[in-house]
């Protein structure tokens, strides 16, 4: 049979039915990633809820081949810390450390699609009993040649592990570039400092970047937006997370940021959070006063 | 009269636990007790927040998970941490140097390793929970798999079935 041209419909319908496909095959991928994360989460919150009974040792499920007696989400943690090659090398070790690859292939997977354009990904406060390393997104935005646009939330209370006083070394990954990516907006943004690699990777190597906006809140919901009347009242920790934030935007990001990209800081509101700039004065202030113009402050107009 | 007394017993109470002086006693599930300040249990969020939410601070604190020497080693570490806040270049260099000196020790006993990882695990005290996830992650950069299962101590239990997929995947990737 010869092969069809591209004139005729038939060819279109062809292609077409083959895109398909491999989009169902992508969503069946994500639903079941989706039913094991969903797992993953009601043992984790099993474990959370009864703290008192200190009875966590059906919860955890324990390896059930050979190897290291550790819970397996540890072991996932523990994979996501090493590098690709090193993971992978590892696979070879036994059937658990196999399983522990396949499931960070599986991860991987989810983004490694030469067409995903938006990728949106979402930490809430019960999934990770330990700091997250923000840093091994990299993978994923490697994995994503298509990628525009990428969001982060985040919205689990973190460990603001930054400490501004000694110079820090961050990590990097060279070799890496990004020539699609145009729209980076994390929500939830704090002083941690694998979010502050991330977002300095990415600074570092993406040439087609276009905006950056940094939430130092993790709330979507704000009066400014008019999708509420006034915005939720915060606690002091997070006022104090947010000072800190700020200071690590200023101190290892703003630096970093090439001046064709249009760069937003977003804080707490002024309006509904006015008392904020009284309490906490210094260089906290200036932010305050500038986003009462322009809805979002572009960090480089703050004096001072 | 009676009111008076109340509230200052309340002021004392009030500035006991502002500047974490209390003790709280922790009970290993040998029935072992621990008497650490009320800083050095803050270090656990588990505990923290059975603290904060009014518990059984006068009871103490039984850990049936947690045996005697896994505790006094994690007590080590969140007196080390909870009890000194590092204020000079010199003090935040010698708190890591304890932590470096605390994970080269547990890095020599993998199966205590693990009971710690467990512990802190358990009891949520995240600085401990990086410190020792990092090692473990650390023992498998770089090594071939021979030397992994050596150092862990795993035996090999691949089948041929196995063996045949990860050549498989290798030569698609």
């Amino acid at each position: 049979m010869p092969p069809i041209s591209r004139l005729d419909p038939r060819y279109h319908r062809a292609r077409g039915l083959h895109e398909l496909n491999r989009l169902m095959s992508l969503r069946r991928e994500q639903r079941r990633l989706q039913i094991e994360t969903y797992q993953f989460l009601a043992q984790c919150a099993k474990r959370k809820e009864s703290p008192c009974q200190q009875d966590n040792s059906q919860c955890v499920k324990r390896m059930r081949y050979s190897g290291p007696d550790l819970p397996e989400d540890i072991w996932h943690h523990i994979h996501s810390l090493l590098p690709l090659q090193d993971a992978a090398r590892a696979a070879c070790v036994s059937q658990a450390f196999l399983r522990f690859w396949r499931w960070w292939i599986h991860q991987l997977a989810l983004a490694n699609s030469s067409t995903l354009r938006y990728l949106r990904i979402t930490f809430a406060t019960w999934r990770f009993s330990w700091a997250y390393d923000y840093f091994s997104l990299a993978s994923f935005l490697d994995a994503s040649p298509s990628l525009e646009t990428f969001i982060l939330c985040i919205s689990q209370k973190e460990k603001h592990d930054l400490t501004f006083k000694d110079p820090i070394c961050l990590r990097q990954i060279p070799e890496h570039r990004h020539d699609k990516l145009k729209n980076v907006k994390i929500t939830g943004f704090s002083a941690t400092r694998s979010l502050v690699e991330l977002i300095c990777h990415i600074m570092e190597n993406t040439t087609s970047l276009e905006c950056l906006t940094l939430d130092t809140l993790c709330t979507q919901l704000r009066c400014s937006d008019g999708n509420i009347d006034v915005c939720l009242p915060l606690d002091q920790d997070v006022i104090k997370g947010v000072h800190n934030s700020l200071l690590a935007i200023r101190t290892y990001i703003e630096g970093k940021i090439p001046s064709t990209v249009k760069f937003n800081v977003r804080e707490p509101c002024s309006r509904c959070h006015g008392w904020i700039g009284a309490r906490y004065t210094g260089w906290l202030r200036p932010f305050i006063g500038a986003r009462r113009e322009q809805g979002t402050v572009v960090i480089g107009d703050r004096v001072g | 009269m009676a009111s008076g007394s109340g509230a200052a017993a309340a002021a004392a109470d009030a500035e006991e636990k502002e500047s974490g002086s209390r003790m709280i006693t922790l009970t290993s599930n040998e029935g072992k007790a621990f008497v650490v300040t009320e800083a050095s249990a803050r270090q656990s969020a588990t505990i923290r927040s059975m603290v904060d939410d009014g518990g059984c601070v006068d009871k103490g604190f039984p850990l049936p998970n947690v045996d005697s020497k896994t505790l006094a080693r994690v007590i080590q570490y969140s007196d080390e941490h909870g009890n000194k806040e590092p204020h000079t270049v010199d003090e935040r260099a010698a708190l890591a140097k304890f932590d470096r000196d605390f994970i080269a020790e547990l890095d020599a006993d993998k199966a205590f390793l693990y009971d710690v990882t467990m512990a802190a695990n358990y009891l949520h005290i995240q600085g401990l929970l990086a410190l020792t996830t990092q090692c473990v992650a650390d023992t498998i950069k770089g090594k071939t798999p021979e030397e992994i299962r050596t150092a862990f101590g795993i035996e090999y239990d691949l089948t041929a079935q196995d063996e045949k997929e990860i050549k498989e995947e290798d030569t698609h990737a």
